[in-house]
């Protein structure tokens, strides 16, 4: 008993970030951005253009990373923010006939100082270089070309596979995780009725820290992703799922070397490892939650 | 013979033979100035109506006097004073010969073109001497005489409708009839049709005519200082190479279909893919305007600017488009297209 309180103690101690949970989704914004000098000059509400694309963008990212929220505004909250998608349309003056016109992706975390980094997808072409009929003064033919040649390349699988490994595996859904030594699980501050997990799911989660002024990194790989019932809530709140997400550890390792896990998925150092660490929670393998299927059994309701 | 009768005998003679020579003198003087002016019908009729009152007078000449007219008028040219009277008429149309000066339009005609507005004015204060007058099939002679003319009057002899021929310079000089057929007289006009067709930076960013823009563009074209706007440059194929009044004309020297042709594969040898070429075409073709400016001859050199207004409300100034101004000489082609930019 007494070690468990220990535990306990070390536990909320380790709160990594010491944040609370959030509530509601993380949020990433997806910003529409027009580069080209023709259209800069020339296209009726321009700006209203740009937002009504980065909407129909949003719309159709959410419905595929349902965990977060694509947003075209900047969240009241700016914790909530996960990063920022920009899809940047520019030109290439040097090809012939005509310059050719595209849509490049670049992406950012959150956070001060954060540069915007082209995200490496090849470039979606919106006007090819025999093309000189640009939609240059009307929104409407202009927002529908460019939805269309967009929207048709973002439902692909290949560019739900790329896009995943480019960009979302990229964003720390936490800056912050809580190592729960007495249920053995590392504790995400979200909720799990608001991310959508399947537990197919696969977090990691990178940390560091200064030993003897030396930077140490490890990782953990969290799989088994459920969602746990917070001490405080009763069973009105359980049933609106005011519950956090928890993974266990499937995979550990601190400076360069593994570290063993328990048939519990559990190494007791890891509370002195992780105290005092920096870390940061990725998602490595994405399967959102069947929505159909029910969360009773997973809680336990 | 008595001698008095002799000598009468002489000056019949004399008279007779100086009026054999000024008759046919002074009608060819009235034929050569006076014959288009004094229309067939009337030289016709008038010497009719002359005979005839001649012819009456002459009867009751003959009734009340009971004169023998023959006999009188041999007397009568056997008289002195007749040669005094016959030596002023030469003199007099001596005068008249070397100072008489006289300029016909003639009706020739050409296929289509049914009636022409000629004009002749002064070369100097380009003052009319004969105002602008129609000549039709119908009404064929347009011109007239002019008396005590004293030197060389330099003149400009123009057909003002149709307005497909050069003015043609000419002269009013005393002793001489100028006679000019329509329209052969006159050398054709030279005409260039030329199509100005939006292209590459400033194809994207114009509007279609069907569009309401943000930005207005205009399209300037200068001539040896003198300067022509058209206002508002949509995706769109612009026609010019004369005034008004000529456009009409040197549109009918496009041939239906010349322009898509040469749209299409201007646009396709530049690269561009079949698909978008046929759209471009479809829109520059299917949007044309006439730009009356100026008459345009081979070897005129044109600047062209494009010059672009922002939004309203904008505090931006007008700048000319990237790329412009930019110079265009006019080919020997009868049609040709200027592509701006080249």
């Amino acid at each position: 008993m007494a070690t468990r309180i220990v535990m306990g103690l070390l536990a909320a101690a380790l709160a990594l970030g010491g944040g609370a949970a959030f509530a509601g989704k993380p949020e990433v914004l997806v910003q529409f951005e027009i580069a080209v000098p023709a259209f800069q000059r020339n296209l009726p509400q321009r700006t209203q253009t740009e937002q009504a694309v980065a909407v129909a963008v949003a719309a159709e990212l959410e419905r595929q990373y349902a965990f977060a929220h694509w947003l075209v505004q900047a969240p009241a909250q700016p914790q909530m923010q996960l990063g920022r998608l920009v899809l940047r349309m520019d030109q290439n003056a040097a090809m012939q006939p005509n310059p050719q016109v595209f849509v490049h992706w670049f992406g950012a975390r959150a956070g001060p100082g954060a540069q915007l980094a082209d995200l490496g997808f090849a470039p979606i072409e919106i006007y090819s270089p025999g093309n000189p009929n640009w939609d240059t003064n009307s929104a409407a033919d202009f927002e529908t070309r460019v939805l269309s040649k967009t929207l048709e390349k973002v439902r692909t699988d290949a560019f739900h596979d790329e896009f995943f490994k480019l960009f979302v595996a990229r964003l720390p859904i936490a800056s912050s995780v809580v190592p729960q030594a007495a249920e053995r699980v590392i504790e995400i501050p979200w909720r799990w009725n608001e991310v959508l997990f399947s537990s197919d799911t696969e977090l990691v989660v990178r940390f560091d820290k200064l030993v003897d002024q030396t930077k140490q990194e490890g990782t953990m790989t969290l799989g088994q992703i459920a969602a746990r019932v917070g001490p405080a809530a009763t069973s009105a709140t359980a049933a609106e799922f005011p519950v956090l997400l928890r993974g266990s550890i499937t995979k550990a390792s601190f400076d360069a070397r593994p570290i063993t896990l328990d048939p519990q998925n559990w190494n007791d150092q890891l509370l002195q490892i992780l105290n005092g660490a920096q870390a940061f929670c990725y998602i490595s393998v994405y399967k959102p939650r069947d929505e159909l299927a029910g969360d009773s059994d997973r809680l336990g309701l | 013979m008595s001698a008095p009768d002799t000598k009468r005998g002489i000056w019949f003679w004399v008279n007779v033979a100086a009026l054999c020579v000024v008759a046919p003198w002074a009608t060819f003087w009235f034929q050569r100035h006076f014959e288009l002016y004094f229309t067939e019908i009337v030289v016709v009729g008038g010497a009719f109506s002359c005979w005839v009152l001649l012819r009456s007078m002459w009867a009751l000449f003959e009734k009340f006097t009971h004169a023998e007219p023959v006999e009188y008028s041999r007397k009568l040219l056997a008289l002195p004073d007749i040669t005094w009277a016959l030596v002023i008429a030469v003199v007099g149309l001596v005068f008249l010969w070397f100072h008489t000066a006289s300029i016909y339009f003639t009706y020739e005609g050409a296929p289509g073109e049914g009636e022409y507005l000629v004009e002749v004015v002064r070369k100097a204060d380009k003052s009319p001497i004969i105002p602008a007058v129609s000549l039709t099939a119908a009404n064929a002679v347009a011109g007239r005489p002019f008396l005590w003319q004293r030197r060389v009057s330099e003149l400009e002899c123009r057909v003002l409708r149709p307005v497909r021929y050069e003015m043609l310079p000419c002269t009013l000089e005393p002793g001489h009839s100028t006679r000019i057929t329509v329209p052969g007289g006159f050398r054709a006009r030279e005409f260039h049709l030329v199509r100005i067709v939006p292209s590459k930076a400033l194809y994207h960013e114009l509007a279609a005519v069907d569009e309401k823009p943000q930005s207005r563009y205009d399209l300037e074209l200068e001539r040896q200082g003198k300067v022509a706007t058209l206002t508002d440059l949509r995706r769109e194929t612009i026609y010019t190479g004369a005034g008004a009044a000529e456009m009409p004309i040197i549109m009918e020297l496009e041939s239906p279909g010349a322009l898509e042709h040469h749209l299409q594969n201007r646009l396709l040898a530049k690269g561009n893919d079949t698909q978008s070429a046929a759209m471009a075409t479809a829109i520059l073709s299917s949007a044309t305007r006439r730009w009356p400016t100026f008459y345009l001859r081979a070897g005129d050199q044109l600047t062209l600017t494009v010059r672009v207004t922002p939004a309203q409300g904008s505090l931006s100034p007008t700048t000319v488009f990237e790329g412009f101004p930019i110079k265009y000489t006019v080919t020997a082609d009868k049609v040709q297209t200027a592509w701006l930019p080249e």
